[in-house]
Parts: C-alpha cells; sequence; structure tokens
C-alpha cells in the first residue's frame, strides 16, 4: 500500500482545526472570578428585572452547595473557577436594526464560520441567532417570523419583551438543583436564545444559532429555551466554534425545550467546539445540560446531535415523555481523536401512556481518545404500553483509543417492549481493500465507510447541515485507521 | 497487457505461489482452473494488491507498469478490476455513491474532471440492464443484504460501470444458479471489445460453456502445470483433477 | 451551669462482630464501610435490612439426605454438605476433599468478601489432578436452617492442567427459614482445563450473597451457570479474568423471582489477553412485584485483540407490579474486537401466545410453555441433560405456582 497506517495517523493530526482563528473585536469584560458582585453586575448590565437577579443569586447559594460531578468516564484537571471571565461582550453594543449595523469585523468571522449571515438568509431561508462570548449579536429575519406570531430572538431581548413567558419557563425543565453545572449556569447566563411557536403554527424555515467563544478565559453560560405550543412545529439548530488557545475554556449552556399538545420539537446540533491540539492541549470543556419535556399528549422531541469538537464533551440531551402517545428521540454521532474524551448520551423517561422512544448513538473513536455512550431508559409504573428501541454502536480506530457503553435500562411496566443493542467493532480491513481495488484511496473509503455508518443519524440532520456535518467528520477523522 | 513472471508469494511464512509465469493479450480470455488451495484466490489477491500477501519473488508488468509497486487503487485506476469471490458489504453506502466515488477517484488519477451528473447516471441505466439489475439495487447500501446471486451481478456491473482494461473474475460462477449464471456470462461476454482482456478462476468447466476462453491454465500446488485451449477444460471436467496430477508428477 | 456529657459512639459496622479484629483480614474489613444504593455497583439492591439484622453463628442440624434428595438426586453425585456455614461430616463423602481451614491471602475491597476472608468459617479446597477428569460430578450443598444464622463459605477450586469437571452448586434455604448465606469462591482453571459449574438457588426468605472469582489460562474453558428459582434477596457476583489466549468463558443465568424477591446478577468478564472469547446468556422472568437486577460488565484491555465478546439479557414481566433493571457495559480499549450486547425487557410475545391459543392451548398453558421455552434457551447449554431436565421441571412448577 502507498500510504501506511503511521503516516495517514500523523497526516490527520496534523490537520488543523479549520475554525482556530480569533476575532480582533474590542471586548466589554467584567473581572475575573465568581461572586455576588459579579452576577449583579451581569444582571445589571443587561439591565434585568429584580426576580431575574433573585433568580440568579438564589442559584448562585445552591451552586455553591454542590460539588462537581465526577462519575462520568472522563478525566481532567480540577477547575478553578474564579479563575475565568463570566462576562464578556463584544464592544460596541447598540441595539440592531438590521446586519448592516453589525460590525464588518463580526460579520467577517461569521463568513469564515462558513455562515455568511447574508448568504444564508438569501439561499437557506434560516433564521440565524448568533451568539459570541456570551452576548448575542444578531438575529436575522426576526420581522418575517414575527408575522406568523413566532418569537425568535435572544434571552436578553425576551427577557424584556416577554418577561412573563420567560418568568413562567426558565428553569422549569432543567431546574436550578439539576446539577452541578446547571446551577452555575443559572447564576450567570449572559446570553443564549428564545423561541416561541404560537398554537398551531408550523414554523416555516429552519431557526439557527450559533455558538462562538471568542474571549480567552471565557466561560460560556448561554441559556436556550423553546416553547412549542400546542400543534405547532420547529425545527432549531445549533452550531459552536471556538479558536485555538493553550488553556481550556468552559461551555456550561442549558438548552430547555417544552413541547405542548400535539407539538414537534426537532433541536439539531453540530457541536465543533475547539478539541484541542494534537497533545491534548487547550480545547474546550463542553459540560451541558439539555432537556425536554414532552408535556402533551402526541407531542414530540427529537434530538440530533453531530459531535466532533471539544476536549471534553459531558452532555445527555433528554425527554421527559409525560403526555400520553408522546414521542421522544435521540440520533447521535460522536467522534473524538486524539485526546478528547466524550461521554455522552440521553435519557428517556416514560411516564405517559403508549409513549415510544428511539436511541440511535455512533460512537467513532480514534487516536488517544475515549468515548462513551451512557444512557437512561426508564419505563415508570404508569407507562403502560411504553416502548424504546436503542442501538449503540462504537467504531474503533487504532488501539490506543477506548469505546465504552453503559445504558441503564430500568422497566417497572409489564406491559413495556424495551430493547437495546450494542455493537462494538473496528473498519473492516476487507472493506477498505474492496474499496481500493474500485479506485478509492484508503482515506477516502474511510471517509465513505464511517459516512456510512453514521448515515441513520447524519440523514436526521436538516439538508444544509448534513452536509457540514459530513465535512466536519472527514475533518475530524482523516486517515485514522487501525 | 499482463505479464506475469516467476511469481512467488507467502501468507504468514508460507508459500502459497511458487513461481507462476502467465502472459495475457489485449482480447484474450485466459481461465486459471485448478483444485481447492492450489492457489487460485491468492493470485487474485496478489494481482489486485492485497496486504495479506507477501510478494517474495518475481514480477508483474501490467501494460508496461509494474503492478507490485503500485497502490490498490492505483492498480485499479490503471484497469484492473477484481470480481470478489466474496463480495464486501458496506453498510450505509449507496452503490451510486460508492460507484461515483470510485469512477471520480480514478477519473482524478487520469487527470480527469469529475463525471458530470448526467452522463453518470445515464451510463448507470445502461449499464444495469446488461446485468439484469433491479433498479432498487443500486440505491441500496453496497452488498448489504444482497443474495449471493445479486452480489456477483453487482460485481459485474461495477466492472461495466468502471470498464477495466483487464478484469478477474475469481470464482464468480460459484453459489449461482443456472439463470443468474447465465445473466453474469452474457454481461461479460457484451463488455468482451478486441482491447480488454479477462482472467476467470474457476473450479468448475461450467462457466466455461458460457464464457469461451482462449487458453485454459491449470493451477495446481501453486505452479501453473498445464496450459491449452478450452478442450483442456474438458478433459478436466471428465478425468478430474488427480488425473492430471498423476500424469504431471509423472512426467 | 449544668454540665453535660456528650459521647459520640461510633456506629459499628455490621457483622464487625463476627471477623477476627487482630488478622489483617480483619483489619482490611474493618476499613470498609457498608454498602449503600448511592454506590454504584449497589444502586438497585437495598441491602437496608440486612444491615439491622440481628444474626448469630449456628451450628443448628437439621439438613437431611433426603431434604436434599428431593431437589438433586444424589446418588449420581459427591455428596459434600455444609449447613449454616458448617461442614456436615455425616452428609459428606470427602474423597478427594480437603476442609478449607485457613484464612485467604487475598484482601479484597468487595464488602462480603473482605467479611467471609475475615470470618470464614469452612469450605473446601477442591483441586482437579492434571489431565484427569473427576468421575463423578460434585454436589456442594450450601444451605441455611437458622433463620437467624450467618455462614459464610470460602471455597477454593483448581482444575489443574487438562483436567475436566463438572460441580453442581446447591444453595438451599429451609422454606420457614431465613438467615444469611455469605459466600466466597476462588475458582482457578488452568492451561486447557474444562469447569462447569451449575449453581441451584432456592433459597426460600434467605439473603444470599455469593462472590466467584476465576481466572481462567490458556485454552481453558469455564462454564457457569446460575438458576435462582427463590430467594428473597439474592446478590450473585462472578468475576472472570481471561488471563491468557484461547481462554473462554460462559455465564449463563435464569431467574424466576416471584412475590416481593429480588434477584441480583453482577457479572465482570475481563479480557487481559489477546484470542479470548466469552458468551453471556442471562434471562429473567418476573412476577408479582419482584425485582430483577441484571449488570454485566465486559472489559477488553488494550492487549486483547482479536477478542469475541457476545452477552445478551432478555425478561419477560409477568406483572405490572414487576421491576427489571438491566445495565449491560462495554468498556474497550482494542480495536480488533468484536463485541456486542443486547436487552430487552417486555412482556410476552402476544402473537406466539395467539397462536397457541387458536389451536386450543389454555391461556395459562400456554403461557407456560413459552416462559419455559424462553428459559431452555438457557437451560440446554447446560452439558448434563439429567440436570438440564430437573431444572426445566423446577423452573415450570415455579411458574406455575405463581
Amino acid at each position: 500500500m502507498a500510504t501506511t497506517e503511521k503516516e495517514l495517523l500523523e497526516k490527520v493530526t496534523k490537520t488543523e482545526y479549520k475554525y482556530g482563528f480569533t476575532t480582533n473585536i474590542e471586548s466589554d469584560k467584567a473581572p475575573k472570578g465568581l461572586n455576588e458582585d459579579i452576577i449583579r453586575l451581569i444582571s445589571s448590565k443587561k439591565e434585568e428585572p429584580q426576580w431575574l437577579l433573585d433568580f440568579r443569586l438564589k442559584s448562585f447559594e445552591i451552586w455553591k452547595t454542590m460539588k462537581e460531578p465526577n462519575w462520568a468516564h472522563v478525566k481532567y484537571p480540577k477547575i478553578d473557577f474564579q479563575d475565568l471571565y463570566y462576562y464578556a461582550a463584544p464592544k460596541p453594543k447598540k441595539n440592531l436594526e438590521s446586519l448592516d449595523e453589525v460590525d464588518p469585523e463580526l460579520l467577517d468571522t461569521f463568513k469564515k464560520l462558513g455562515i455568511s449571515i447574508e448568504e444564508q438568509k438569501r439561499l437557506s431561508g434560516v433564521a440565524v441567532d448568533i451568539v459570541m462570548d456570551s452576548v448575542s449579536v444578531a438575529t436575522t429575519f426576526t420581522k418575517t417570523l414575527k408575522e406568523k406570531g413566532i418569537i425568535f430572538c435572544s434571552m436578553g431581548e425576551a427577557v424584556k419583551n416577554y418577561p412573563e413567558l420567560i418568568q413562567e419557563h426558565l428553569a422549569s425543565v432543567v431546574p436550578v438543583k439539576d446539577n452541578f453545572y446547571a446551577a452555575l449556569n443559572s447564576a450567570v447566563f449572559t446570553d443564549g436564545s428564545f423561541c416561541y411557536i404560537p398554537k398551531g403554527v408550523r414554523c416555516p424555515m429552519e431557526l439557527s444559532t450559533y455558538f462562538r467563544i471568542n474571549e480567552s478565559n471565557t466561560g460560556q453560560f448561554e441559556r436556550t429555551l423553546v416553547i412549542a405550543d400546542e400543534d405547532s412545529y420547529v425545527s432549531y439548530l445549533e452550531g459552536c466554534t471556538a479558536p485555538m488557545r493553550d488553556e481550556n475554556q468552559l461551555h456550561a449552556a442549558v438548552v430547555e425545550l417544552k413541547a405542548a399538545k400535539g407539538a414537534e420539537i426537532k433541536y439539531s446540533t453540530v457541536q465543533n467546539w475547539y478539541p484541542g491540539d494534537k497533545n491534548g492541549k487547550g480545547g474546550i470543556y463542553n459540560f451541558v445540560t439539555k432537556r425536554g419535556i414532552c408535556e402533551g399528549d402526541h407531542s414530540k422531541i427529537s434530538w440530533t446531535q453531530v459531535e466532533t469538537g471539544s476536549a471534553i464533551t459531558w452532555k445527555y440531551p433528554s425527554c421527559i415523555l409525560k403526555g400520553n402517545h408522546s414521542i421522544g428521540e435521540f440520533y447521535s454521532v460522536a467522534v473524538t481523536n486524539n485526546h478528547q474524551q466524550a461521554d455522552t448520551g440521553t435519557k428517556m423517561i416514560h411516564i405517559g401512556k403508549n409513549t415510544k422512544s428511539t436511541i440511535i448513538s455512533k460512537g467513532v473513536s480514534a487516536g488517544f481518545s475515549n468515548n462513551s455512550y451512557r444512557g437512561l431508559v426508564r419505563i415508570n409504573k404508569s407507562a403502560t404500553n411504553a416502548r424504546n428501541f436503542s442501538q449503540c454502536d462504537s467504531l474503533l480506530m487504532g488501539d490506543q483509543c477506548g469505546a465504552h457503553t453503559f445504558p441503564y435500562i430500568e422497566t417497572e411496566n409489564s406491559s413495556a417492549q424495551v430493547e437495546h443493542e450494542a455493537t462494538t467493532s473496528k473498519i473492516g480491513e476487507d472493506q477498505i481493500f474492496y474499496c481500493n481495488q474500485r479506485g478509492i484511496a484508503t482515506e477516502k473509503a474511510i471517509n465513505l465507510i464511517v459516512n456510512g455508518y453514521a448515515k441513520e443519524v447524519l440523514n436526521k440532520l436538516p439538508m444544509e447541515f448534513a452536509v457540514e456535518a459530513q465535512k466536519l467528520l472527514e475533518i475530524s477523522l482523516e486517515g485514522s485507521v487501525g | 497487457m499482463l505479464q506475469i513472471k516467476n511469481l512467488e508469494a507467502s501468507i504468514e511464512e508460507k508459500q502459497i505461489l511458487k513461481g507462476i509465469n502467465l502472459e495475457i493479450k489485449r482480447g484474450e480470455v485466459h481461465a486459471i482452473m485448478g483444485p481447492n488451495g492450489s492457489g487460485k484466490s491468492t493470485l487474485a489477491s496478489v494481482l489486485a494488491g492485497k496486504e495479506d500477501y507477501e510478494v517474495t519473488n518475481g514480477s508483474v508488468l501490467f501494460e508496461g507498469k509494474e503492478l507490485l509497486e503500485l497502490a490498490p487503487e492505483d492498480r485499479a485506476a490503471e484497469g484492473l478490476f477484481l470480481a470478489f469471490q466474496y463480495p464486501v458489504e458496506i453498510p450505509g453506502v449507496s452503490n451510486i455513491n460508492f460507484l461515483k466515488t470510485a469512477i471520480n477517484s480514478i477519473r482524478e488519477y487520469k487527470g480527469m474532471q469529475p463525471i458530470p451528473a448526467k452522463e453518470f447516471l445515464a451510463k448507470v441505466k445502461e449499464k444495469k440492464e446488461l446485468v439484469e439489475l433491479q433498479s432498487t439495487l443500486t440505491n441500496r447500501s453496497v452488498n448489504e443484504g444482497f443474495s449471493g446471486g445479486e452480489k456477483k451481478r453487482n460485481e459485474i456491473f461495477q466492472m461495466a460501470m468502471l470498464n477495466p482494461k483487464l478484469a478477474i473474475l475469481d470464482e464468480t460462477d460459484s453459489g449461482l444458479d443456472i439463470d443468474a449464471l447465465r445473466i453474469v456470462a452474457n454481461g461479460v461476454n457484451k463488455l468482451k471489445t478486441k482491447d480488454n482482456a479477462v482472467l476467470l478462476i474457476t473450479h468448475y468447466q461450467r462457466l466455461l460453456d458460457y464464457i469461451v476462453p482462449d487458453f485454459v491454465h491449470v493451477l495446481y500446488q501453486g505452479r501453473i502445470i498445464k496450459t491449452g485451449g478450452k478442450e483442456l477444460a474438458l478433459e478436466l471436467e471428465e478425468k478430474g483433477y488427480d488425473w492430471i496430477q498423476e500424469t504431471e508428477v509423472s512426467a | 451551669m449544668e454540665l453535660t456529657q456528650t459521647t459520640i459512639v461510633a456506629k459499628p459496622l455490621p457483622f464487625a462482630d463476627f471477623v477476627l479484629p487482630e488478622s489483617k483480614q480483619g483489619q482490611n474489613f474493618l476499613n470498609l464501610s457498608f454498602p449503600t444504593t448511592r454506590n454504584e455497583y449497589w444502586k438497585y439492591t437495598r441491602l437496608g435490612k440486612l444491615k439491622t439484622a440481628k444474626l448469630k453463628i449456628s451450628q443448628t442440624s437439621n439438613i437431611t439426605v433426603e431434604t436434599i434428595n428431593n431437589i438433586v438426586a444424589i446418588d449420581r453425585y459427591q455428596l459434600v454438605v455444609f449447613e449454616n456455614g458448617f461442614l456436615r461430616n455425616d452428609l459428606s463423602d470427602l474423597t478427594g476433599i480437603e476442609e478449607n481451614n485457613t484464612l485467604s491471602n487475598k484482601l479484597s475491597n468487595e464488602y462480603f468478601t473482605a467479611l467471609s476472608d475475615a470470618s470464614f468459617t469452612s469450605g473446601i479446597n477442591l483441586k482437579v489432578k492434571a489431565n484427569t477428569v473427576l468421575t463423578k460430578p460434585l454436589l456442594l450443598v450450601n444451605s441455611s436452617s437458622d433463620p437467624e444464622s450467618i455462614s459464610n463459605i470460602n471455597h477454593n477450586i483448581t482444575t489443574q492442567q487438562g483436567s475436566e469437571a463438572m460441580v453442581c452448586m446447591l444453595d438451599l434455604a429451609a422454606a420457614e427459614g431465613s438467615g444469611f448465606l455469605n459466600s466466597v469462591t476462588r475458582i482457578n482453571a488452568e492451561s486447557s482445563s474444562n469447569l462447569e459449574i451449575v449453581n441451584l438457588q432456592v433459597l426460600g426468605k434467605a439473603t444470599a450473597i455469593q462472590n466467584i472469582y476465576v481466572d481462567v489460562a490458556e485454552d481453558a474453558s469455564f462454564k457457569h451457570f446460575g438458576f435462582s428459582l427463590i430467594g428473597q434477596l439474592t446478590r450473585n457476583n462472578i468475576n472472570v479474568n481471561l488471563n491468557k489466549t484461547g481462554a473462554y468463558a460462559e455465564l449463563n443465568g435464569v431467574y424466576v423471582p416471584s412475590g416481593s424477591q429480588h434477584i441480583d446478577n453482577h457479572t465482570y468478564i475481563d479480557h487481559i489477553a489477546p484470542n479470548c472469547n466469552s458468551s453471556e446468556l442471562y434471562r429473567g422472568i418476573l412476577s408479582n412485584t419482584a425485582t430483577g437486577v441484571f449488570n454485566g460488565k465486559v472489559m477488553v484491555r488494550q492487549a486483547a485483540q482479536k477478542t469475541n465478546a457476545f452477552q445478551a439479557n432478555n425478561n419477560i414481566l409477568l406483572s405490572d407490579k414487576a421491576t427489571m433493571n438491566s445495565k449491560p457495559e462495554l468498556e474497550i480499549y482494542a480495536d480488533d474486537v468484536k463485541c456486542s450486547h443486547g436487552s430487552t425487557t417486555g412482556q410476552m410475545d402476544k402473537d406466539a401466545l395467539f397462536y397457541l391459543q387458536a389451536r386450543g392451548i389454555k391461556k395459562t398453558a400456554a403461557v407456560k410453555l413459552l416462559v419455559t421455552a424462553f428459559a431452555d434457551d438457557v437451560v440446554s447449554r447446560v452439558s448434563d441433560e439429567h440436570l438440564a431436565e430437573l431444572i426445566n421441571a423446577m423452573i415450570e412448577k415455579q411458574i406455575s405456582e405463581n
């Protein structure tokens, strides 16, 4: 063979992180560290009402009593929470009426990210909210959406314009006490997206948020809330990038979804935070709490994620299936390379009758990475005729990495039907040779095979994201074959 | 087109090919026959460049180039095609996508632009009919869930799409019923021109009723011990491999 | 001002009275803490009642040969009987077997293993000599007849190179009796040896915790069958190390908890060497308010290339109030491996049930038929046909009674 495995492996590790530029935008930063004063400062910068400040302070009190979780299959040095910036906003920040007013440097950043706002607007009709460091800087298409009664704006604006909706729903799916990072986020979240789809409305376009961490030593704590009223539908996309930095950066977001009777929320993520260099230096700690509740009968929440970035991922997008006949889905591709660590999966909590859930998880591990699926399927006593099907596959490339599966399956109702399957394998040498014989070089053959392996999940992504995700898989994995 | 000189190859230190000499010219059909374990499939794999085998001696010239120095994909791009005895399944990768990637890889090797979508689809339609391949099969994952006969037909379909100079058919007849055998053989015959060549590797004479060889070689214990015309195959069928072993060993 | 004196009394560790505190094993035990459900290993099994149970060492001798013979026909076996942790010499045939009277040298951090190691009363040492076959299979009875007794049993079994043995372990409690049976079995399957263990658990109201540690050497094969038919609280931990190339382990089980019984099987197979295979099949049939737990972990170390590991756990819930917690785990550090696990929980196949009813079979009979067939996939793997037949009958009886 022309290229040896070793050469290929070297090539992968030399593949540079494409999104690793920084943007020279002056930013407005609060001092390092976390205390009540910082929280008051964040709240006042954002001109928040008293109830929200109270919520933050209470969350901070709760957080102080909590301990960092250590059960995940990941290892990292202790985080000094006093050594982080909790607020950084691109400056100057004024109210933006149109895209023309956005800092050209910022627009340039988005172009480099491959998300030219103009282009997106013209071609794909995707409404985009962009959150840089902690603050939402541009939301497109707001007006078009307004006509349908759809609210899509930054969390900051939502607090000002729709306080009653926020007050009612904030922390109603992920309680402050839920876990250490959720409590931290509740205390210091700076922005994020808010979305409300009124009764009977089918959102005519994909709603999309891009998150980017730009400042060094900054924690990003965004908060997303999506509410789908009765019989409505929304497809929501989220993309993430960060510059290359030697030090680790913390991202602790909270996402809450609520689906009323007959509503459907499709939430897709393409996560490509900076994974650190080939020696495992730097990279984002991605500690995220995502949960949705199917409150009404016949509602549906579907999570799709393509996770290729972050030094460490700790993330379990979950569904609480409370309404009868409600449906939860989780489709995931998680790729780890070099020294990345991922511990990700889902929880499907069946409460309502005739509830259904599907879990398809495809892990790919290469280099020195560790990739774990951790999931809970719980069928409560009340969940008559509940159905679950889980399929968790792992693909290993090279013998220095690990692939792990930790499913928890708890069944308390005899009419339930719960099925879980998992397999672990490597890319077959015979498959690669077969491709070679048809003229396809090994590296391309691996891309082809991995994409085929992940197809079931990639198919769930909206078109324009699927292409991007496919490219990301290629970048993250080029050549690592065992 | 192909000149094999004194080719020796081994797997896990065990020598399988012990000095093969063979020349194939344009427009010719050669058949290699031999009992199980004689090295037939090893020869096919070595020519295609399978890593498991170590070439310990000899040379293989393909259109004047030393084949053994090329990576498997480059051999394919040079025009060598192997129809696998056991076609491999690749879940999630559609036949169409697979073929397009293959064709464009080969075109890239030759410094050509990728194939236009329209031309590609027209070609798919045309070649599919050649092997009576069902429309749905092209959209399914490569060989996944195909029956034995469908897999073999798919191999010939790929061969038609890639239009190789030399096609090696490794036991393509095994596991085929008579109808499937006829379809596969018809496909191969239609693809045959005065500029390309075919190397059939088979255990039975049956296939040679449909694809008539110009030369028949008998491979035994890693060596070609007898070469003749198509009548040699018939003789073998009648008298069995024992006959040839005896005559050769005693001679 | 009144003087008050506060004395802080450290809560004694459960069972501390039974260990030899001056031994290093005793010290090891006393440094451990009683497991709670906050401990991942005990997440689904509550030991609250055991923690506060008033237990004593008891030398009651009630078990008769007839009691045993009613369950397993003893004439086919070499019989060795322990009752409440003591060897019943009068009922046992000790040919080729020694009583185990020494403390284990191993210091375990597993609470109940450490307890047994630090306080054991008895057990056997069985060494099957190289290149021999154990002519009569061993029937090893571990029984409890005193509702207040605690028994700690430590067995050591070695099958020397090229030898072959089959051991039937019968864990037995008198129907009325409760008591606590704690046992540790250490197994050493030397190269090219074959060992098959069939464990029958008919444990009434007793609590039983069993820890089995197995080392499997080159080309050796270890098979274990656990049939948990009755048991108020049963916990079986089987830990297997596949140490050398060609080692094979097969772990199988059927658990049929009813009433408010709780049966928990934890398996751990550690693929240390390359070219080893393992296979697991556990099936549960749960009725009433019973709870079943299956936690099977397969570890594949970096060196363990060409591993094949297969694991399946299937459960049928016959009642709305029964609970099954299944946790199959894979932890894999080698790439050239084939590992898979599957877990299913649900009710009986309705179509199959209907089909049988349509052929005139009564529903209860049809259920019995289907459930027995479900269990038989495991039972039929037992190499001793007599025993397999017996187990099938026991499972059928158990299901009929519920």
